[in-house]
Protein backbone atom coordinates (compact mmCIF):
# COMPACT_ATOMS: atom_id res chain seq x y z
CA UNK A 1 0.00 0.00 0.00
CA UNK A 2 3.05 2.29 0.18
CA UNK A 3 2.63 5.03 2.78
CA UNK A 4 -1.02 5.67 2.03
CA UNK A 5 -3.76 4.36 4.33
CA UNK A 6 -7.32 4.75 3.06
CA UNK A 7 -9.98 5.97 5.46
CA UNK A 8 -12.88 3.73 6.51
CA UNK A 9 -15.19 5.78 4.34
CA UNK A 10 -12.95 5.23 1.32
CA UNK A 11 -12.87 1.49 1.99
CA UNK A 12 -16.66 1.48 2.25
CA UNK A 13 -16.98 3.40 -1.02
CA UNK A 14 -14.63 0.94 -2.74
CA UNK A 15 -16.81 -1.94 -1.53
CA UNK A 16 -20.01 -0.21 -2.64
CA UNK A 17 -18.62 0.58 -6.09
CA UNK A 18 -17.54 -3.03 -6.55
CA UNK A 19 -20.97 -4.20 -5.42
CA UNK A 20 -23.02 -1.85 -7.62
CA UNK A 21 -21.08 -2.79 -10.74
CA UNK A 22 -21.76 -6.50 -10.27
CA UNK A 23 -25.48 -6.11 -9.55
CA UNK A 24 -25.97 -3.97 -12.65
CA UNK A 25 -24.03 -6.42 -14.83
CA UNK A 26 -26.11 -9.39 -13.64
CA UNK A 27 -29.57 -7.86 -13.96
CA UNK A 28 -28.90 -6.62 -17.49
CA UNK A 29 -29.24 -10.24 -18.73
CA UNK A 30 -32.80 -11.59 -18.96
CA UNK A 31 -31.51 -15.16 -18.97
CA UNK A 32 -30.10 -14.55 -15.51
CA UNK A 33 -33.54 -13.44 -14.30
CA UNK A 34 -35.11 -16.54 -15.88
CA UNK A 35 -32.70 -18.84 -14.04
CA UNK A 36 -33.29 -16.99 -10.81
CA UNK A 37 -37.06 -17.38 -11.12
CA UNK A 38 -37.35 -20.92 -12.48
CA UNK A 39 -34.65 -22.97 -10.75
CA UNK A 40 -36.10 -22.55 -7.21
CA UNK A 41 -39.59 -23.52 -8.45
CA UNK A 42 -38.38 -26.84 -9.83
CA UNK A 43 -36.14 -27.52 -6.86
CA UNK A 44 -39.05 -27.09 -4.45
CA UNK A 45 -41.36 -28.97 -6.84
CA UNK A 46 -38.95 -31.92 -6.85
CA UNK A 47 -39.06 -31.93 -3.04
CA UNK A 48 -42.86 -31.82 -3.24
CA UNK A 49 -42.85 -34.86 -5.55
CA UNK A 50 -40.44 -36.72 -3.25
CA UNK A 51 -42.61 -35.84 -0.25
CA UNK A 52 -45.35 -37.97 -1.82
CA UNK A 53 -43.21 -41.05 -1.23
CA UNK A 54 -42.05 -40.02 2.24
CA UNK A 55 -42.62 -42.42 5.11
CA UNK A 56 -43.17 -41.61 8.82
CA UNK A 57 -40.36 -44.08 9.56
CA UNK A 58 -37.87 -42.02 7.55
CA UNK A 59 -35.06 -40.10 9.23
CA UNK A 60 -36.44 -36.71 8.20
CA UNK A 61 -39.78 -37.39 9.89
CA UNK A 62 -38.14 -38.93 12.95
CA UNK A 63 -36.13 -35.70 13.46
CA UNK A 64 -39.43 -33.84 13.72
CA UNK A 65 -39.62 -32.46 10.20
CA UNK A 66 -43.05 -33.51 9.06
CA UNK A 67 -42.94 -31.37 5.93
CA UNK A 68 -40.18 -32.44 3.53
CA UNK A 69 -41.01 -29.61 1.11
CA UNK A 70 -40.20 -27.03 3.77
CA UNK A 71 -37.13 -29.02 4.75
CA UNK A 72 -35.71 -28.81 1.22
CA UNK A 73 -37.03 -25.32 0.44
CA UNK A 74 -35.19 -23.76 3.38
CA UNK A 75 -32.17 -25.99 2.83
CA UNK A 76 -31.96 -25.01 -0.82
CA UNK A 77 -32.55 -21.30 -0.23
CA UNK A 78 -29.86 -20.93 2.39
CA UNK A 79 -27.46 -23.36 0.75
CA UNK A 80 -27.64 -21.25 -2.43
CA UNK A 81 -27.06 -18.08 -0.50
CA UNK A 82 -24.10 -19.38 1.46
CA UNK A 83 -22.37 -21.10 -1.44
CA UNK A 84 -22.93 -18.09 -3.70
CA UNK A 85 -21.02 -16.06 -1.15
CA UNK A 86 -18.28 -18.68 -1.08
CA UNK A 87 -17.88 -18.79 -4.85
CA UNK A 88 -18.31 -15.08 -5.40
CA UNK A 89 -15.34 -14.36 -3.20
CA UNK A 90 -13.42 -17.24 -4.78
CA UNK A 91 -14.05 -16.26 -8.38
CA UNK A 92 -13.54 -12.54 -7.95
CA UNK A 93 -9.85 -12.54 -8.79
CA UNK A 94 -10.36 -14.62 -11.89
CA UNK A 95 -13.15 -12.37 -13.13
CA UNK A 96 -10.94 -9.32 -12.79
CA UNK A 97 -8.24 -11.18 -14.72
CA UNK A 98 -10.67 -12.03 -17.54
CA UNK A 99 -11.92 -8.45 -17.65
CA UNK A 100 -8.34 -7.20 -17.74
CA UNK A 101 -8.86 -5.09 -14.61
CA UNK A 102 -6.85 -7.10 -12.09
CA UNK A 103 -3.72 -4.95 -12.34
CA UNK A 104 -5.83 -1.81 -11.94
CA UNK A 105 -7.47 -3.25 -8.84
CA UNK A 106 -4.11 -4.23 -7.38
CA UNK A 107 -2.67 -0.79 -8.04
CA UNK A 108 -5.51 1.14 -6.39
CA UNK A 109 -4.96 2.10 -2.76
CA UNK A 110 -8.19 0.33 -1.73
CA UNK A 111 -7.92 -2.71 0.52
CA UNK A 112 -8.17 -6.04 -1.31
CA UNK A 113 -10.14 -7.41 1.60
CA UNK A 114 -12.71 -4.63 1.13
CA UNK A 115 -12.76 -5.38 -2.58
CA UNK A 116 -13.47 -9.07 -1.95
CA UNK A 117 -16.12 -8.29 0.66
CA UNK A 118 -17.72 -5.74 -1.67
CA UNK A 119 -18.13 -8.42 -4.32
CA UNK A 120 -19.56 -10.85 -1.78
CA UNK A 121 -22.09 -8.26 -0.62
CA UNK A 122 -23.16 -7.75 -4.22
CA UNK A 123 -24.04 -11.40 -4.64
CA UNK A 124 -25.52 -11.45 -1.15
CA UNK A 125 -28.27 -9.01 -2.06
CA UNK A 126 -29.16 -11.10 -5.10
CA UNK A 127 -29.12 -14.23 -2.94
CA UNK A 128 -31.44 -12.56 -0.43
CA UNK A 129 -33.94 -12.01 -3.25
CA UNK A 130 -33.57 -15.71 -4.11
CA UNK A 131 -34.18 -16.75 -0.50
CA UNK A 132 -37.31 -14.59 -0.33
CA UNK A 133 -38.49 -16.08 -3.62
CA UNK A 134 -38.09 -19.67 -2.41
CA UNK A 135 -39.98 -18.90 0.80
CA UNK A 136 -42.75 -17.21 -1.20
CA UNK A 137 -42.97 -20.24 -3.50
CA UNK A 138 -43.03 -22.57 -0.51
CA UNK A 139 -45.80 -20.68 1.25
CA UNK A 140 -47.89 -19.61 -1.76
CA UNK A 141 -47.60 -22.65 -4.06
CA UNK A 142 -47.07 -25.48 -1.59
CA UNK A 143 -49.04 -24.21 1.44
CA UNK A 144 -46.01 -24.22 3.73
CA UNK A 145 -45.68 -22.51 7.09
CA UNK A 146 -42.69 -20.89 8.75
CA UNK A 147 -42.32 -19.81 12.41
CA UNK A 148 -41.54 -16.13 12.12
CA UNK A 149 -40.75 -16.11 15.83
CA UNK A 150 -37.65 -18.13 15.00
CA UNK A 151 -36.43 -15.50 12.53
CA UNK A 152 -33.90 -13.82 14.92
CA UNK A 153 -32.15 -17.17 15.52
CA UNK A 154 -32.24 -17.95 11.83
CA UNK A 155 -30.74 -14.54 11.09
CA UNK A 156 -28.00 -15.06 13.68
CA UNK A 157 -27.22 -18.49 12.20
CA UNK A 158 -27.18 -17.05 8.73
CA UNK A 159 -24.83 -14.19 9.61
CA UNK A 160 -22.40 -16.50 11.37
CA UNK A 161 -22.51 -18.97 8.46
CA UNK A 162 -21.90 -16.13 6.04
CA UNK A 163 -18.84 -15.06 7.98
CA UNK A 164 -17.55 -18.65 7.91
CA UNK A 165 -18.27 -19.07 4.21
CA UNK A 166 -16.56 -15.77 3.45
CA UNK A 167 -13.49 -17.06 5.24
CA UNK A 168 -13.61 -20.23 3.17
CA UNK A 169 -14.18 -18.11 0.06
CA UNK A 170 -11.13 -16.00 0.76
CA UNK A 171 -9.04 -19.16 1.11
CA UNK A 172 -10.54 -20.30 -2.19
CA UNK A 173 -9.64 -16.96 -3.77
CA UNK A 174 -6.06 -17.55 -2.73
CA UNK A 175 -6.16 -20.98 -4.32
CA UNK A 176 -7.64 -19.58 -7.51
CA UNK A 177 -4.70 -17.21 -7.92
CA UNK A 178 -2.67 -20.31 -8.67
CA UNK A 179 -5.25 -22.65 -10.22
CA UNK A 180 -6.72 -20.28 -12.84
CA UNK A 181 -9.83 -22.45 -13.34
CA UNK A 182 -12.19 -21.28 -10.63
CA UNK A 183 -15.50 -21.80 -12.38
CA UNK A 184 -14.89 -25.45 -13.25
CA UNK A 185 -13.66 -25.99 -9.71
CA UNK A 186 -16.76 -24.34 -8.23
CA UNK A 187 -19.19 -26.17 -10.50
CA UNK A 188 -17.53 -29.42 -9.45
CA UNK A 189 -17.60 -28.47 -5.78
CA UNK A 190 -21.29 -27.46 -5.69
CA UNK A 191 -22.95 -30.91 -5.70
CA UNK A 192 -20.39 -32.20 -3.18
CA UNK A 193 -21.23 -29.29 -0.90
CA UNK A 194 -24.91 -30.14 -1.45
CA UNK A 195 -24.15 -33.70 -0.43
CA UNK A 196 -22.21 -32.69 2.67
CA UNK A 197 -24.41 -29.79 3.77
CA UNK A 198 -27.57 -31.85 4.21
CA UNK A 199 -29.48 -29.60 1.86
CA UNK A 200 -31.83 -32.45 0.89
CA UNK A 201 -31.41 -34.85 3.80
CA UNK A 202 -30.10 -34.86 7.39
CA UNK A 203 -26.33 -35.33 7.53
CA UNK A 204 -26.95 -38.08 10.11
CA UNK A 205 -27.81 -40.27 7.10
CA UNK A 206 -24.22 -40.08 5.84
CA UNK A 207 -21.57 -42.60 6.89
CA UNK A 208 -19.93 -41.45 10.15
CA UNK A 209 -16.57 -40.22 8.76
CA UNK A 210 -18.35 -38.30 6.02
CA UNK A 211 -20.77 -36.83 8.54
CA UNK A 212 -17.81 -35.64 10.60
CA UNK A 213 -16.39 -33.85 7.55
CA UNK A 214 -19.79 -32.33 6.78
CA UNK A 215 -19.91 -30.79 10.23
CA UNK A 216 -16.71 -28.85 9.52
CA UNK A 217 -18.49 -26.83 6.83
CA UNK A 218 -20.31 -23.74 8.15
CA UNK A 219 -23.17 -24.20 5.70
CA UNK A 220 -24.16 -27.50 7.39
CA UNK A 221 -24.71 -25.96 10.82
CA UNK A 222 -26.13 -22.81 9.24
CA UNK A 223 -28.86 -24.76 7.46
CA UNK A 224 -29.58 -26.74 10.64
CA UNK A 225 -30.06 -23.53 12.63
CA UNK A 226 -32.29 -21.99 9.97
CA UNK A 227 -34.43 -25.12 9.71
CA UNK A 228 -34.86 -25.68 13.41
CA UNK A 229 -35.68 -21.99 13.94
CA UNK A 230 -38.08 -21.47 11.05
CA UNK A 231 -39.69 -24.93 10.83
CA UNK A 232 -39.66 -26.03 14.49
CA UNK A 233 -39.45 -22.71 16.35
CA UNK A 234 -36.34 -23.78 18.30
CA UNK A 235 -33.45 -21.56 19.36
CA UNK A 236 -30.55 -23.92 18.47
CA UNK A 237 -28.24 -21.90 20.72
CA UNK A 238 -25.59 -24.62 20.94
CA UNK A 239 -25.27 -24.71 17.17
CA UNK A 240 -24.91 -20.93 17.13
CA UNK A 241 -21.85 -21.19 19.38
CA UNK A 242 -20.31 -23.78 17.07
CA UNK A 243 -21.06 -21.60 14.08
CA UNK A 244 -19.46 -18.61 15.76
CA UNK A 245 -16.29 -20.60 16.40
CA UNK A 246 -16.23 -21.89 12.83
CA UNK A 247 -16.72 -18.36 11.49
CA UNK A 248 -13.77 -17.10 13.51
CA UNK A 249 -11.46 -19.95 12.51
CA UNK A 250 -12.36 -19.84 8.81
CA UNK A 251 -12.00 -16.08 8.60
CA UNK A 252 -8.55 -16.21 10.16
CA UNK A 253 -7.41 -19.16 8.09
CA UNK A 254 -8.88 -17.70 4.91
CA UNK A 255 -7.14 -14.39 5.40
CA UNK A 256 -3.78 -16.01 6.13
CA UNK A 257 -4.03 -18.39 3.17
CA UNK A 258 -4.97 -15.56 0.85
CA UNK A 259 -2.03 -13.41 1.90
CA UNK A 260 0.38 -16.32 1.60
CA UNK A 261 -0.83 -17.37 -1.84
CA UNK A 262 -1.08 -13.84 -3.11
CA UNK A 263 2.52 -13.23 -2.05
CA UNK A 264 3.57 -16.44 -3.78
CA UNK A 265 1.75 -15.55 -6.98
CA UNK A 266 3.30 -12.07 -7.00
CA UNK A 267 6.76 -13.55 -6.41
CA UNK A 268 6.34 -16.03 -9.27
CA UNK A 269 4.71 -13.43 -11.53
CA UNK A 270 1.50 -15.41 -11.97
CA UNK A 271 -1.15 -12.89 -11.03
CA UNK A 272 -1.83 -11.16 -14.31
CA UNK A 273 -1.53 -14.12 -16.66
CA UNK A 274 -3.89 -16.93 -17.61
CA UNK B 1 -21.56 -31.89 -52.37
CA UNK B 2 -21.34 -35.60 -51.80
CA UNK B 3 -21.73 -37.47 -48.56
CA UNK B 4 -17.96 -37.93 -48.13
CA UNK B 5 -17.55 -34.17 -47.96
CA UNK B 6 -20.14 -33.90 -45.19
CA UNK B 7 -18.52 -36.78 -43.31
CA UNK B 8 -15.18 -34.92 -43.46
CA UNK B 9 -16.81 -31.81 -41.99
CA UNK B 10 -18.45 -33.86 -39.23
CA UNK B 11 -15.11 -35.51 -38.43
CA UNK B 12 -13.22 -32.20 -38.47
CA UNK B 13 -15.66 -30.58 -36.04
CA UNK B 14 -15.67 -33.63 -33.77
CA UNK B 15 -11.84 -33.73 -33.70
CA UNK B 16 -11.65 -30.00 -33.04
CA UNK B 17 -14.14 -30.32 -30.16
CA UNK B 18 -12.10 -33.21 -28.77
CA UNK B 19 -8.92 -31.12 -28.83
CA UNK B 20 -10.65 -28.24 -27.09
CA UNK B 21 -12.14 -30.63 -24.55
CA UNK B 22 -8.85 -32.18 -23.48
CA UNK B 23 -7.39 -28.71 -22.96
CA UNK B 24 -9.66 -28.17 -19.97
CA UNK B 25 -8.97 -31.05 -17.58
CA UNK B 26 -11.07 -29.63 -14.69
CA UNK B 27 -14.16 -29.81 -16.90
CA UNK B 28 -13.46 -33.47 -17.71
CA UNK B 29 -13.19 -34.21 -13.99
CA UNK B 30 -16.39 -32.28 -13.56
CA UNK B 31 -18.24 -34.48 -16.08
CA UNK B 32 -17.18 -37.55 -14.12
CA UNK B 33 -17.76 -36.31 -10.60
CA UNK B 34 -21.00 -34.34 -10.93
CA UNK B 35 -23.25 -37.33 -11.73
CA UNK B 36 -21.69 -39.28 -8.85
CA UNK B 37 -22.44 -36.50 -6.37
CA UNK B 38 -25.98 -35.96 -7.66
CA UNK B 39 -26.82 -39.65 -7.49
CA UNK B 40 -25.47 -39.92 -3.95
CA UNK B 41 -27.55 -36.90 -2.93
CA UNK B 42 -30.67 -38.62 -4.24
CA UNK B 43 -29.76 -41.98 -2.70
CA UNK B 44 -29.34 -40.43 0.76
CA UNK B 45 -32.47 -38.32 0.30
CA UNK B 46 -34.45 -41.47 -0.54
CA UNK B 47 -33.07 -43.32 2.45
CA UNK B 48 -33.86 -40.37 4.72
CA UNK B 49 -37.42 -39.81 3.62
CA UNK B 50 -38.51 -43.40 3.01
CA UNK B 51 -36.68 -45.28 5.73
CA UNK B 52 -36.12 -49.02 5.42
CA UNK B 53 -39.22 -49.63 3.29
CA UNK B 54 -38.10 -47.74 0.21
CA UNK B 55 -38.35 -50.76 -2.11
CA UNK B 56 -41.98 -51.39 -1.12
CA UNK B 57 -42.89 -47.72 -1.47
CA UNK B 58 -41.40 -47.59 -4.96
CA UNK B 59 -43.15 -50.82 -5.91
CA UNK B 60 -46.46 -49.29 -4.81
CA UNK B 61 -45.83 -46.54 -7.36
CA UNK B 62 -45.25 -48.98 -10.19
CA UNK B 63 -41.49 -49.50 -9.99
CA UNK B 64 -40.62 -52.90 -8.59
CA UNK B 65 -36.85 -53.00 -8.31
CA UNK B 66 -33.89 -51.59 -6.44
CA UNK B 67 -34.52 -47.89 -5.60
CA UNK B 68 -30.79 -47.16 -5.89
CA UNK B 69 -30.71 -48.70 -9.37
CA UNK B 70 -33.78 -46.59 -10.20
CA UNK B 71 -31.92 -43.43 -9.19
CA UNK B 72 -28.62 -44.40 -10.82
CA UNK B 73 -30.29 -44.95 -14.20
CA UNK B 74 -32.32 -41.75 -13.89
CA UNK B 75 -29.28 -39.66 -13.03
CA UNK B 76 -27.03 -41.21 -15.67
CA UNK B 77 -29.49 -40.48 -18.47
CA UNK B 78 -30.20 -37.02 -17.12
CA UNK B 79 -26.46 -36.32 -17.00
CA UNK B 80 -26.20 -37.52 -20.57
CA UNK B 81 -28.91 -35.05 -21.58
CA UNK B 82 -27.27 -32.24 -19.59
CA UNK B 83 -23.97 -32.88 -21.32
CA UNK B 84 -25.61 -32.97 -24.75
CA UNK B 85 -27.58 -29.86 -23.89
CA UNK B 86 -24.24 -28.08 -23.56
CA UNK B 87 -22.59 -29.88 -26.45
CA UNK B 88 -25.18 -30.29 -29.26
CA UNK B 89 -27.43 -27.51 -28.01
CA UNK B 90 -24.55 -25.05 -27.87
CA UNK B 91 -22.88 -26.20 -31.12
CA UNK B 92 -23.64 -22.99 -33.01
CA UNK B 93 -23.76 -20.70 -30.00
CA UNK B 94 -20.26 -21.86 -28.99
CA UNK B 95 -18.87 -20.62 -32.29
CA UNK B 96 -20.19 -17.20 -31.34
CA UNK B 97 -18.45 -17.44 -27.96
CA UNK B 98 -15.19 -18.52 -29.61
CA UNK B 99 -15.49 -15.71 -32.17
CA UNK B 100 -15.48 -18.21 -35.05
CA UNK B 101 -19.12 -17.95 -36.09
CA UNK B 102 -18.45 -15.78 -39.14
CA UNK B 103 -15.81 -18.27 -40.34
CA UNK B 104 -18.26 -21.13 -40.01
CA UNK B 105 -20.98 -19.23 -41.85
CA UNK B 106 -18.66 -18.25 -44.68
CA UNK B 107 -17.22 -21.73 -45.08
CA UNK B 108 -18.81 -23.88 -47.79
CA UNK B 109 -19.53 -26.55 -45.14
CA UNK B 110 -23.10 -27.38 -44.18
CA UNK B 111 -24.14 -25.90 -40.87
CA UNK B 112 -26.05 -29.08 -40.18
CA UNK B 113 -22.84 -31.09 -40.65
CA UNK B 114 -21.16 -28.79 -38.13
CA UNK B 115 -24.03 -29.42 -35.73
CA UNK B 116 -23.82 -33.15 -36.39
CA UNK B 117 -20.07 -33.20 -35.74
CA UNK B 118 -20.43 -31.38 -32.46
CA UNK B 119 -23.35 -33.61 -31.45
CA UNK B 120 -21.47 -36.77 -32.35
CA UNK B 121 -18.50 -35.76 -30.26
CA UNK B 122 -20.89 -34.75 -27.47
CA UNK B 123 -22.48 -38.18 -27.51
CA UNK B 124 -19.14 -39.98 -27.28
CA UNK B 125 -17.80 -37.57 -24.68
CA UNK B 126 -20.92 -37.56 -22.50
CA UNK B 127 -21.38 -41.29 -23.02
CA UNK B 128 -18.10 -42.46 -21.54
CA UNK B 129 -18.31 -39.94 -18.67
CA UNK B 130 -21.86 -41.07 -17.81
CA UNK B 131 -20.86 -44.73 -18.07
CA UNK B 132 -17.85 -44.37 -15.77
CA UNK B 133 -19.87 -42.30 -13.29
CA UNK B 134 -22.56 -44.97 -13.25
CA UNK B 135 -19.96 -47.67 -12.56
CA UNK B 136 -18.54 -45.63 -9.68
CA UNK B 137 -21.96 -45.05 -8.12
CA UNK B 138 -22.94 -48.71 -8.53
CA UNK B 139 -19.71 -49.71 -6.78
CA UNK B 140 -20.33 -47.20 -3.98
CA UNK B 141 -23.97 -48.04 -3.37
CA UNK B 142 -24.25 -51.73 -4.28
CA UNK B 143 -27.11 -50.99 -6.66
CA UNK B 144 -28.68 -54.11 -8.12
CA UNK B 145 -30.18 -54.67 -11.56
CA UNK B 146 -32.35 -57.34 -13.10
CA UNK B 147 -31.52 -57.69 -16.79
CA UNK B 148 -33.23 -60.61 -18.49
CA UNK B 149 -32.92 -59.45 -22.10
CA UNK B 150 -29.52 -57.76 -22.65
CA UNK B 151 -30.44 -56.83 -26.23
CA UNK B 152 -33.56 -55.01 -25.01
CA UNK B 153 -31.49 -53.21 -22.37
CA UNK B 154 -28.79 -52.22 -24.87
CA UNK B 155 -31.38 -51.05 -27.40
CA UNK B 156 -33.19 -49.02 -24.77
CA UNK B 157 -29.95 -47.35 -23.61
CA UNK B 158 -28.92 -46.59 -27.20
CA UNK B 159 -32.30 -45.12 -28.08
CA UNK B 160 -32.48 -43.16 -24.83
CA UNK B 161 -29.13 -41.62 -25.81
CA UNK B 162 -30.58 -40.80 -29.24
CA UNK B 163 -33.51 -39.15 -27.45
CA UNK B 164 -31.16 -37.05 -25.32
CA UNK B 165 -29.16 -36.13 -28.41
CA UNK B 166 -32.29 -35.11 -30.32
CA UNK B 167 -33.27 -32.81 -27.47
CA UNK B 168 -29.85 -31.16 -27.63
CA UNK B 169 -30.18 -30.68 -31.39
CA UNK B 170 -33.71 -29.38 -30.88
CA UNK B 171 -32.39 -26.66 -28.56
CA UNK B 172 -29.51 -25.56 -30.83
CA UNK B 173 -31.61 -23.12 -32.88
CA UNK B 174 -33.30 -21.70 -29.81
CA UNK B 175 -29.99 -20.98 -28.14
CA UNK B 176 -28.41 -19.24 -31.07
CA UNK B 177 -31.34 -16.84 -31.37
CA UNK B 178 -31.16 -15.71 -27.76
CA UNK B 179 -28.64 -13.47 -26.09
CA UNK B 180 -28.79 -15.61 -22.97
CA UNK B 181 -27.93 -19.10 -24.18
CA UNK B 182 -25.89 -20.01 -21.11
CA UNK B 183 -28.53 -19.18 -18.49
CA UNK B 184 -31.28 -20.79 -20.58
CA UNK B 185 -29.22 -23.96 -20.89
CA UNK B 186 -28.90 -23.98 -17.09
CA UNK B 187 -32.59 -23.21 -16.60
CA UNK B 188 -33.72 -26.02 -18.90
CA UNK B 189 -31.95 -28.71 -16.87
CA UNK B 190 -34.24 -28.34 -13.87
CA UNK B 191 -37.63 -28.80 -15.56
CA UNK B 192 -36.10 -31.71 -17.47
CA UNK B 193 -35.10 -33.34 -14.17
CA UNK B 194 -38.61 -32.78 -12.83
CA UNK B 195 -40.80 -33.71 -15.79
CA UNK B 196 -38.89 -36.75 -17.02
CA UNK B 197 -39.18 -38.46 -13.63
CA UNK B 198 -35.44 -38.99 -13.38
CA UNK B 199 -35.56 -38.64 -9.58
CA UNK B 200 -38.98 -40.13 -8.76
CA UNK B 201 -41.70 -42.23 -10.40
CA UNK B 202 -43.61 -40.02 -12.81
CA UNK B 203 -46.87 -41.58 -11.61
CA UNK B 204 -46.55 -39.48 -8.45
CA UNK B 205 -47.32 -36.31 -10.39
CA UNK B 206 -50.84 -35.12 -11.23
CA UNK B 207 -52.00 -36.18 -14.70
CA UNK B 208 -51.58 -32.74 -16.23
CA UNK B 209 -47.90 -32.66 -15.27
CA UNK B 210 -47.41 -36.22 -16.52
CA UNK B 211 -48.61 -35.08 -19.96
CA UNK B 212 -45.78 -32.56 -20.02
CA UNK B 213 -43.35 -35.33 -19.11
CA UNK B 214 -44.58 -37.58 -21.88
CA UNK B 215 -43.96 -34.86 -24.47
CA UNK B 216 -40.23 -35.18 -23.75
CA UNK B 217 -38.31 -37.93 -25.60
CA UNK B 218 -36.05 -38.65 -22.63
CA UNK B 219 -39.02 -39.69 -20.48
CA UNK B 220 -39.69 -42.68 -22.75
CA UNK B 221 -35.99 -43.54 -22.85
CA UNK B 222 -35.82 -43.49 -19.06
CA UNK B 223 -38.85 -45.73 -18.69
CA UNK B 224 -37.59 -48.22 -21.27
CA UNK B 225 -34.13 -48.38 -19.68
CA UNK B 226 -35.56 -48.81 -16.18
CA UNK B 227 -37.99 -51.50 -17.30
CA UNK B 228 -35.31 -53.52 -19.09
CA UNK B 229 -32.60 -53.07 -16.47
CA UNK B 230 -34.59 -53.16 -13.23
CA UNK B 231 -37.67 -55.22 -13.96
CA UNK B 232 -36.32 -57.72 -16.48
CA UNK B 233 -38.58 -56.50 -19.30
CA UNK B 234 -38.00 -57.73 -22.85
CA UNK B 235 -37.99 -55.92 -26.16
CA UNK B 236 -41.69 -56.57 -26.76
CA UNK B 237 -42.53 -54.95 -23.40
CA UNK B 238 -40.75 -51.72 -24.21
CA UNK B 239 -41.47 -51.64 -27.94
CA UNK B 240 -44.33 -49.09 -27.69
CA UNK B 241 -42.14 -46.83 -25.56
CA UNK B 242 -39.27 -47.06 -28.04
CA UNK B 243 -41.51 -46.22 -31.00
CA UNK B 244 -42.79 -43.10 -29.24
CA UNK B 245 -39.24 -42.22 -28.30
CA UNK B 246 -38.11 -42.50 -31.91
CA UNK B 247 -41.01 -40.41 -33.24
CA UNK B 248 -40.43 -37.64 -30.68
CA UNK B 249 -36.66 -37.77 -31.26
CA UNK B 250 -37.16 -37.38 -35.00
CA UNK B 251 -39.56 -34.48 -34.45
CA UNK B 252 -37.15 -32.80 -32.03
CA UNK B 253 -34.18 -33.19 -34.40
CA UNK B 254 -36.14 -31.86 -37.36
CA UNK B 255 -37.31 -28.91 -35.31
CA UNK B 256 -33.72 -28.21 -34.26
CA UNK B 257 -32.39 -28.34 -37.82
CA UNK B 258 -35.23 -26.11 -39.05
CA UNK B 259 -34.58 -23.64 -36.23
CA UNK B 260 -30.85 -23.49 -36.93
CA UNK B 261 -31.60 -22.70 -40.57
CA UNK B 262 -34.19 -20.15 -39.59
CA UNK B 263 -31.88 -18.60 -37.01
CA UNK B 264 -29.16 -18.29 -39.62
CA UNK B 265 -31.51 -16.69 -42.11
CA UNK B 266 -32.94 -14.22 -39.57
CA UNK B 267 -29.52 -13.43 -38.21
CA UNK B 268 -28.05 -12.81 -41.67
CA UNK B 269 -31.00 -10.61 -42.62
CA UNK B 270 -30.82 -8.53 -39.46
CA UNK B 271 -27.07 -8.69 -38.89
CA UNK B 272 -27.50 -10.20 -35.43
CA UNK B 273 -25.25 -13.20 -35.26
CA UNK B 274 -21.97 -11.70 -34.26
CA UNK B 275 -23.42 -9.31 -31.69
CA UNK B 276 -24.03 -10.26 -28.08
Amino acid sequence: MGGYTPSKLQVLRASLASYARDVLALYSAWGFVLVRLSVPVFMVATAWALSKIASPSGLVASLGYGDYVGYVALGFAFFTMLTTTLFEVGERIHREMVQGTLETVLLTPASRLAWLIGGALGSLLISLVDVALVIVYYVALFGGEVYLGGAPYALAGLLLSLAGMMGMGIALAGLVVNLKEPHAFNVMLTPFLMLLSGMMFPVEALPEPVEAVSRLIPVTHGIEVVRSSLLQGESASQLLWILGLEALVYTMVGYMVFRLLEARARRLGGLGSF
Amino acid sequence: MNIVYHVRVIKAVAVRDFKIRITYIPWIMNSLLQPIAWTLILVYAYRSIMGPGSREILTAHGWAGDPVGFLVLGQVLLSLFNALNWRAGMAIQRERWYGTLELILQAPASRIAVLAGSSLFGLVDAGWASFLSALAVIALTNATFNIVDPLAAATSVALAAVGALSMGVGLAGLYVLTRSAGPIAIAIQHPTRFFTGSSFPLAILPAVLQYVGYAIPLTYGLEAVRMTMLQGAGLSDVEPLLYRLLILSLASSMLGVAMVRWAEEVARRNGWLHTF
